[in-house]
């Protein structure tokens, strides 16, 4: 009714532009705002700044040559593209009868840099939601516990950010001496920060005034939409690939997969809170395991896997639980070194693709609060 | 305009005595026309003035980015001078030799325009604060009136900065500011009301008088009613001064800079000066008319001199003012104004009402006899509105903690 | 000094109403308004009306003027309108202005109260011949009268020890009420204050308002007087009686009532009789009682007059139809 009369009055509509640089739309996204005054009527993303032509690279690259392209797309959160790029590659191998074994410790490391860097991921995931809502100052105690991690990978890869370390058939060094102590240490000083981010900012009463309610996504739109991970964990879906379908080794560990109730902003940030606590139980298990069944001592880190990469004709699809939902390589391969094609299916271009819905009818102000509460990546998004 | 000629005789006369003892000659002074004296004393006031308001924001900029790196376990300004102490300076200086860039549609006279305007209000109001017991740049008989008048500047002026930048953004920015502005202004008035109505008079240094018997003669602490009013009074004048938690006409991440978002330079610094300065002014106010201003805990000027006093209480308060900022996130717009007129309107009425009663009841001396002891009805309010209002709210609000309610559940759409 | 200044928004004044009237751009127009306003505000401070200067800011400046620019500025339609009239609207439109200028000039230099009314101190008890025989000899006023006027006096409480901070809003409160009990009007206190030199006298001022000399019975008058003194030297609540001593000291002056209002000549005839000058009484819209609605009443209704004959002309210059 109210947009039927709208219409017809023709009132003052004025069309927005927010970004590509803004400070808030954490990456190149533009977004075109049909604003009647404060309210949002209509949220149109523009997207393809960041577009590097992954795929198409794919094509003409060996596949170990791939794996530092797939740190790029989700440059937040490289090491569990990295998993998912290899998982599939093996999973080619083991379509075509030729398995590769990965050896125990090589699960287990992959495992553990995956879970450490989503804690990694949802950090800085709930660092920037706080700034852009205005609080600053978790920002800067998220980023300080992220160096911590980033720490923790420069030890183990030589890099922070961007590491190429996940190789098909397993990992491409071993751990160094230290580095459980080192974990284990970090893991016993950040549990107790998860509490303290929960008592700044998801219990403030301004932030819950600005994100209890809005943008409600209810499971079946979720579903229809085709979000994962934290965003449909947020809608009430208890979907986790870990658990339902799981890969590697995960079957080995005990968690618990958190699940919101209304599935508003709040309570997609929420789960990535609580998801930081069951990831830090898989790391502990993980160290624990490794510790117990003496494989701290081994250095087999990687399967028996040829110079050159050629895997079995076949086609495969192989998903994992990335941070920012479920991670899909499409892999098509003709038994030559390259791939014939290469795609990638993003969570976060799904989760953006649901913008028009959640916005429409809120304000300019919850257009901010949107985009953090989905968590994407444009790096990811144009691949 | 008479006592202004009057201490212009003064000044010459001493002007005469101090060259003659110098040997510079004793006849010169008193033969300069009076009206040059009170004009040059003018400029020399409006100087003084200038100079707190430029040399305060220095001081605070500092501070803030001092208190901010520490509350974010991090140094901030640390290679500029020692411990980074002149770091405003640098980036005053830097400020200065940045490229004058003005909107090429936009309104250029207004652009021009627009900070001075905002620096002018600041500017006035502080000639009228009692940092002295004995002297104050502007005695004003309306003293808080007038300030609360002189301050209401602002909000045109950050108006004209909004629209003369011919942009969408800014313009929001600068619509935002004003209405947010003038609305916080009303329950800021009933306050100030509050404190008019208790102390009998507008003036400032009397309101601080009125308070110098030590520190149960505060304001804020002498009855509930009037503690309230500093509270309100309080989180108004931090939606005066634009700041976090209500600093949604800067607000970096969503409209970059709001209203000041075209400004670059020399002219940006005089938004920034502004809203420091306006800060201090603010903060000065509350310390004025609720807590005892220049006046010592222990009563009068004890221990410190009063300036001193006051300052201290005004850097408290500044820092708390800095510590809400970077704690809470921040409030929307709607969120904001529910806030000024839905909540804090109806509690500052309740507020005068409740300091109309206990002033009539002073009045007619009515409190509570202990035996030889008198206890004055604002010390037993004290005790019987703390327990009326928890027993309000209990009943209020009883059956648990409300599940919070979506508040805009999503229509179904038509796809 | 204070005309330098004074010039200086008159002049700035005019300057931006212009620019009002005559801008092209809206807005232009209304931040102009915004200045035209402020200088108002500024003449209420010459004319000793502080109070008033400061609502004409906080409710034009600060509200209504926020109003107008919200307006303007979300209406963001054309901004550049040439606006003209028919042509044989012009006609009435100059008579009716030349109306309304006369009217203004014919208030403007009425004289009415516009005299000056200034208070000196008499200490020598002779000043009235002594004024008016010097003020012959100062030809460019034309005409000085003088009455001695009493108009203010002074309580003065001693107590044997110093009083405690409640008994300053005691004391004026009872002072209130005693002079609320005579029945006596415009009489108020102006002042509570510890006396000069000893902390254990208090001084309460109180003063007779809009005293004048067209009207000898404005001013405190003996039978008056008497009444007060008994009145407040009387048992006061809350103070033990043989603690305190009353003292009622009266302010003997003189008020000059001058036609020709130039500063300097006014000064210059207090220097040369040598009298101290203890208040200048320029004021005609001060508080206490209301002069707008007495002797300036046709101005007042002249203003208003005006501002209806602004709103419809802005009505019918914005309804559509007219020629752009």
């Amino acid at each position: 009714m109210r947009q039927a009369v709208a219409r017809e009055l023709r009132s003052d509509e004025m069309i927005i532009n927010m970004g590509p640089q803004h400070p808030s739309t954490h990456g190149v996204l533009r977004l075109e705002l049909k604003a009647d005054g404060e309210i949002v009527e209509e949220a149109i993303p523009h997207i393809g700044y960041l577009h590097r032509d992954f795929e198409k690279h794919a094509e003409k690259l060996p596949y170990p040559q791939i794996i530092p392209y797939t740190d790029r797309m989700d440059y937040i959160a490289a090491m569990n593209n990295e998993l998912g790029f290899c998982l599939a590659v093996e999973a080619l191998f083991e379509r075509g009868g030729k398995p590769i074994e990965i050896p125990e410790k090589g699960q287990y490391i992959r495992v553990i840099v995956a879970e450490l860097n989503r804690i990694a991921s949802h950090l800085l995931a709930f660092g920037t939601y706080g700034m852009d809502i205005g609080a600053f100052t978790p920002f800067l105690y998220a980023f300080r516990d992220r160096e911590q991690v980033l720490g923790l990978f420069e030890e183990v890869s030589g890099a922070r950010l961007l590491y190429n370390y996940i190789r098909i058939g397993g990992v491409a060094r071993d751990l160094t001496p230290d580095f459980h102590h080192k974990t284990r240490r970090f893991l016993d000083y950040f549990e107790p920060q998860i509490d303290t981010y929960n008592d700044l900012l998801s219990k403030n009463k301004v932030f819950l005034e600005r994100t209890r309610g809005v943008a409600v996504m209810s499971a079946e739109q979720a579903i229809s939409y085709g979000w994962t991970g934290p965003n449909l964990r947020g809608s009430g879906v208890k979907w986790d690939l870990r658990k339902d379908e799981p890969y590697g080794i995960y079957d080995r560990f005990e968690f618990d997969v958190p699940v919101g109730e209304t599935g508003d902003c709040w309570d997609r940030y929420f789960v990535r809170m609580e998801e930081f606590r069951q990831s830090v139980r898989i790391v502990r298990q993980a160290l624990h395991q490794m510790e117990s069944s003496g494989l701290l001592q081994s250095d087999e880190i990687m399967g028996k896997v040829r110079g050159t990469i050629r895997p079995p004709a076949g086609v495969v699809y192989s998903r994992t639980e990335a941070p920012r939902g479920d991670l899909g390589f499409y892999i098509v391969c003709d038994g030559t070194e390259y791939p014939q094609r290469l795609k990638v299916r993003s969570p976060c271009f799904t989760a953006l693709s649901a913008m028009q819905e959640l916005s429409r009818g809120l304000m300019v102000a919850d257009m901010i609060a949107i985009i953090g509460s989905i968590d994407i990546v444009m790096g990811e998004v144009d691949r | 305009m008479r006592d202004m000629e009057l201490i212009a005789e003064g000044v010459r006369t001493g002007l005469a005595k101090a060259t003659q003892t110098l040997g510079l000659g004793g006849e010169w002074p008193l033969a300069l026309p009076l009206n040059a004296v009170v004009a040059a004393m003018y400029i020399a006031l409006a100087a003084v003035s200038v100079g707190i308001v430029a040399a305060v924001p220095i001081i605070l900029v500092l501070a803030e980015r001092k208190v901010s790196a520490y509350f974010q376990d991090r140094l901030g300004p640390m290679r500029v001078g020692p411990w980074g102490l002149l770091v405003t300076l640098a980036d005053g200086v830097k400020l200065l030799f940045k490229e004058d860039i003005i909107p090429p549609q936009g309104d250029r006279t207004l652009f021009r325009l627009a900070p001075y305007v905002v620096f002018a209000s600041s500017f006035a109001a502080v000639v009228a604060l009692p940092v002295f017991p004995s002297a104050i740049l502007g005695n004003v008989s309306i003293g808080i009136f007038y300030i609360m008048a002189i301050s209401s500047l602002g909000a045109l002026g950050i108006m004209m900065a909004g629209w003369a930048s011919n942009s969408k953004w800014s313009l929001f920015g600068a619509m935002r500011a004003a209405a947010q502005i003038v609305s916080y202004e009303i329950p800021l008035g009933l306050s100030i009301l509050m404190i008019v109505m208790t102390t009998g008079t507008l003036n400032m240094q009397e309101i601080v008088q009125g308070q110098s018997d030590g520190i149960g003669d505060w304001l804020v602490f002498r009855h509930p009613f009037l503690f309230g009013a500093g509270l309100i009074y309080f989180i108004s004048s931090i939606a005066e001064v634009n700041r976090t938690p209500f600093d949604l006409p800067e607000a970096e991440s969503e409209l970059v800079a709001g209203f000041h978002t075209e400004y670059s330079g020399i002219r940006f610094a005089y938004f920034f000066l502004a809203e420091y300065a306006n800060m201090f002014i603010v903060t000065a106010i509350l310390t004025t008319l609720f807590f005892g201003g220049w006046s010592s805990p222990l009563g009068g000027e004890a221990l410190l001199p009063g300036a001193v006093w006051f300052i201290a209480k005004a850097a408290v308060i500044i820092f708390v003012m800095m510590w809400i900022r970077w704690t809470l996130p921040r409030v929307r717009v709607d969120q904001l104004m529910n806030l000024c007129w839905k909540y804090f309107l109806p509690i500052s009425f309740v507020n005068i009402l409740g300091t109309g009663v206990l002033l009539l009841l002073e009045g007619e001396g009515i409190g509570l006899k202990l035996g030889e002891a008198f206890i004055g009805v604002g010390a037993v309010s004290w005790v019987v509105v703390p327990v009326a209002l928890v027993v309000t709210g209990l009943a209020a609000f009883s059956g648990g903690d409300a599940k919070p309610r979506a508040v805009r559940p999503l229509t179904p759409s038509s796809s | 000094m204070s005309s330098v200044i004074f010039y200086g928004f008159a002049f700035l004044a005019i300057v931006t109403a212009l620019v009002v009237v005559t801008s092209r751009n809206v807005v232009h127009s209304a931040f102009a308004l915004m200045v035209t306003l402020f200088c108002v505000a500024a003449f209420y401070v010459y004319l000793d009306a502080d109070f008033l200067a400061a609502i004409q800011l906080i409710v034009y400046v600060g509200g209504i003027l926020v109003l107008v620019l919200f307006g303007v500025m979300m209406t963001s339609g054309r901004l550049d309108m040439k606006l003209r009239a028919d042509a044989g609207l012009i006609a009435p439109a100059v008579i009716v202005g030349l109306l309304l200028m006369g009217l203004l000039l014919y208030v403007a230099r009425s004289d009415s109260a516009w005299k000056r009314q200034i208070l000196v101190e008499d200490a020598s008890q002779q000043a009235a011949s002594h004024i008016a025989e010097q003020a012959k000899s100062h030809t460019e006023l034309k005409a000085v009268r003088t009455t001695p006027v009493v108009r203010r006096f002074t309580a003065s409480y001693s107590f044997s020890e110093a009083p405690d901070a409640s008994a300053r809003q005691m004391l004026s409160r009872h002072v209130e009420d005693t002079i609320r009990k005579t029945g006596l009007t415009r009489l108020y206190v102006t002042s509570v204050r510890s006396g000069r030199g000893s902390d254990r006298r208090i001084e309460v001022a109180v003063e007779k308002r809009r005293t004048t000399l067209m009207d000898p019975t404005r001013n405190l008058s003996a039978e008056e007087l008497d009444a007060m003194t008994q009145a407040l030297t009387s048992v006061i609540p809350g103070f033990v009686p043989e603690s305190v001593q009353v003292v009622i000291a009266v302010e003997p002056v003189h008020m000059l009532l001058i036609e020709g209002v130039t500063d300097q000549a006014v000064s210059r005839l207090t220097e040369d009789m040598g009298l101290r000058v203890v208040e200048d009484e320029k004021g005609v819209v001060g508080l206490g009682d209301s002069v707008m609605m007495g002797e300036y009443l046709l101005p007042f209704e002249v203003t208003g007059l005006l501002l209806l004959v602004a709103l419809i002309g802005a009505a019918v210059i914005s309804r559509k139809g007219v020629v752009v």
